[in-house]
């Protein structure tokens, strides 16, 4: 018998520690490993007996790169276990803050870890060299998400403005009004960017995800919405667990999420930018749909390495969201409305830019959290990784062995994975004879 | 502080210290930084990085003067001190890249101001080596004994004793 192995022991330009383990016997594919190394972290547990008010600021820790996601799951999550509702203004804030870590978030991964697979560079480093005014391009773009997320959450790494029925602080109209030149600017560049990855080559490579996005009557998704599928799945968020299970896999300190539909059992499922544009293409902006279209995307795209441009297109939307945002803002009598502590159980799930991010929280009536339960976006996506890799070294066993690892971990950045928020991960290996 | 309200004149000295309180000695950096803040020194501002140090190139834009301190991992004696003039050549990256799950690490992050050209025209990089970078907080006493002399080293390069 034949064997090949491709390894990558320490995998490049991902947030976190992992590998990858890959074994071909006789030209067929006997395994993947997606190995998470990444330390277990016990949020849940830390959060066991703190206080109702606690939670935003102590799951913000949890990623230095998604912090808000965090902190509004968190937030809405408690909001539903105390029966509160937050709207207007304060709502619209929210959004706000969010888009600022969807453009800095897509903006680091796409031009710093994601393009350099693109145009054949080891890093960004030697993409930088020959590529400089794009570089700096994507730094001021991810510069304008700091901004915004300095500015609304009152520092740009683990904002500490975001609180259970509102904010702390609120900003006056007019200390909107520079951000919004800024963004005027961004708009601009993020389009150039659409243009721009829509011109890259794409290894040619499809999958039949069953994507898995939040959608709302009207926005494209950030804070709130059901639970939908591309097979036919839509219930409210509080049903979550009822179709999505974790469980433990030896190879990893992560946990794998499967999703129960009607038809074909448990399986994979996809969650991200990818996930979300096919779902909600009709609810992106016209500037955003109308790029998307320029770059040659319609409003369906099942190649996974094509979501750099689909990343774009969704900072472009988030740029759109952002402005109109601002030019509806007024600023509201008071920075929360207030809550009380009283027993319950709450749960939500919003968009971070890796995909839904599921809280939820049991309180006691002195609104103690008594239990805490947070499924990550990269979690809930290593089953359909592996499938994406088994499927695509398949179909390339031919290519080099240096190409095929290459190509591997390209495919693995596709997904942008945050080992760091997963664990509770990256080295890759192909093995071959 | 945040470095949008840092006003930087010309003669500012920069010093800008890096790193994860929480994971043990990866602060050093910040409370070296934290140390020559508290001396109140003309002329100087003190800024301090938490975690993702890709913002590095816009603090220290107009600044003609700068210093970064981080934290090492090159297996030798806790608390020894380095020195790199990094405006004149590259940080050695197995120093500066392994200790944290940073997306860049300082060396890769200096390297893409320098092909983007905006390196500020001093850049001086300290690095402290520290024992232990496990999950905690606190500084193992072979770095914290070792702050001082890095602060007066730090001082007397920039002459402002």
């Amino acid at each position: 018998m034949s064997t090949r192995t491709i390894k990558v022991d320490y995998l490049a330009r991902v947030e976190g520690e992992g590998a990858l383990h890959i074994k071909i016997n006789d030209g067929r594919v006997a395994g993947v490993q997606l190995q998470i190394w990444e330390p277990p972290r016990f949020f849940e547990a830390f959060l066991r007996g703190r206080h109702f008010t606690e939670a935003p600021d102590i799951t913000a820790r949890i990623c230095g790169i998604c912090p808000v996601a965090y902190q509004m799951s968190s937030v809405h999550a408690m909001e539903e276990a105390l029966k509160v509702k937050v709207e207007g203004p304060l709502r619209s804030l929210r959004r706000l803050l969010y888009c600022g870590e969807w453009i800095e978030s897509h903006a680091l991964h796409l031009f710093m870890l994601h393009a350099p697979d693109f145009l054949g560079y080891e890093d960004s480093l030697q993409m930088a060299r020959d590529h400089p005014d794009m570089v700096k391009l994507g730094l001021q773009l991810k510069k304008v998400g700091n901004e915004l997320v300095a500015l609304l959450g009152g520092r740009e790494i683990h904002p500490i403005n975001v609180r259970v029925g509102g904010f702390y602080k609120v900003p006056a109209k007019e200390e909107l009004a520079p951000l919004a030149e800024r963004l005027k600017w961004a708009r601009d560049a993020a389009s150039q960017t659409v243009a721009w990855v829509g011109g890259l080559p794409f290894p040619e490579y499809e999958a039949d995800y069953e994507f898995v996005a939040l959608r709302h009557p009207e926005e494209y998704p950030l804070n709130e919405g059901r639970l939908v599928s591309r097979r036919g799945l839509d219930i409210p968020v509080k049903d979550y667990e009822k179709y999505f299970q974790e469980e433990h896999v030896p190879h990893s300190h992560a946990l794998h999420s499967t999703l129960k539909s009607r038809d074909q059992g448990r399986g994979p499922y996809l969650v991200g930018p990818l996930a979300r544009y096919n779902l909600n293409f009709d609810r992106l902006s016209p500037l955003a749909q109308e790029a998307a279209r320029q770059a040659g995307l319609g409003p369906e795209c099942r190649n996974p390495f094509q979501s750099i441009v689909v990343r774009a297109v969704e900072m472009l939307h988030a740029v759109a969201e952002a402005l109109g945002l601002i030019a509806a803002y007024e600023m509201p009598d008071a920075p929360a409305v207030p809550v009380a502590p009283r027993a319950g159980v709450g749960c939500a799930c919003t968009e971070a830019p890796r995909g839904i991010l599921y809280h939820r929280y049991r309180l006691d009536e002195a609104g103690l959290i008594q239990e805490a339960k947070i499924v990550p976006p990269t979690s809930q996506n290593q089953k359909s990784m592996e499938g994406d890799l088994a499927q695509f070294v398949a179909g390339h066993l031919d290519l080099s062995q240096d190409k095929l690892t290459w190509q591997c971990e390209q495919m693995i950045r596709n997904y942008d994975p945050c080992i760091s928020c997963a664990t509770h991960f990256l080295n890759l290996r192909i093995e071959r004879a | 502080m945040n470095a949008h309200n840092l006003q930087l004149h010309q003669e500012t000295i920069l010093i800008i210290g890096i790193g994860n309180i929480f994971r043990g000695d990866d602060g050093a950096g910040l409370a070296a930084a934290r140390l020559i803040r508290e001396l109140q020194l003309p002329g100087v501002a003190v800024l301090e990085l938490d975690g993702d140090p890709s913002t590095l190139l816009d603090r220290w834009q107009g600044a003609q003067r700068v210093v970064v301190i981080d934290a090492v991992a090159s297996q030798s004696s806790p608390g020894r001190i380095f020195r790199f003039a990094a405006q004149a050549a590259p940080l050695p990256r197995r120093l500066f890249a392994c200790c944290s799950c940073h997306s860049f690490g300082l060396a890769e992050q200096i390297e893409i101001a320098r092909s983007l050209q905006q390196l500020p025209p001093s850049l001086t990089v300290y690095g402290i080596e520290g024992k232990d970078f496990r999950l905690g907080s606190g500084l193992s006493p072979e770095v914290q004994q070792a702050l001082p002399r890095l602060v007066e080293q730090i001082r007397e390069d920039l002459g402002i004793c």
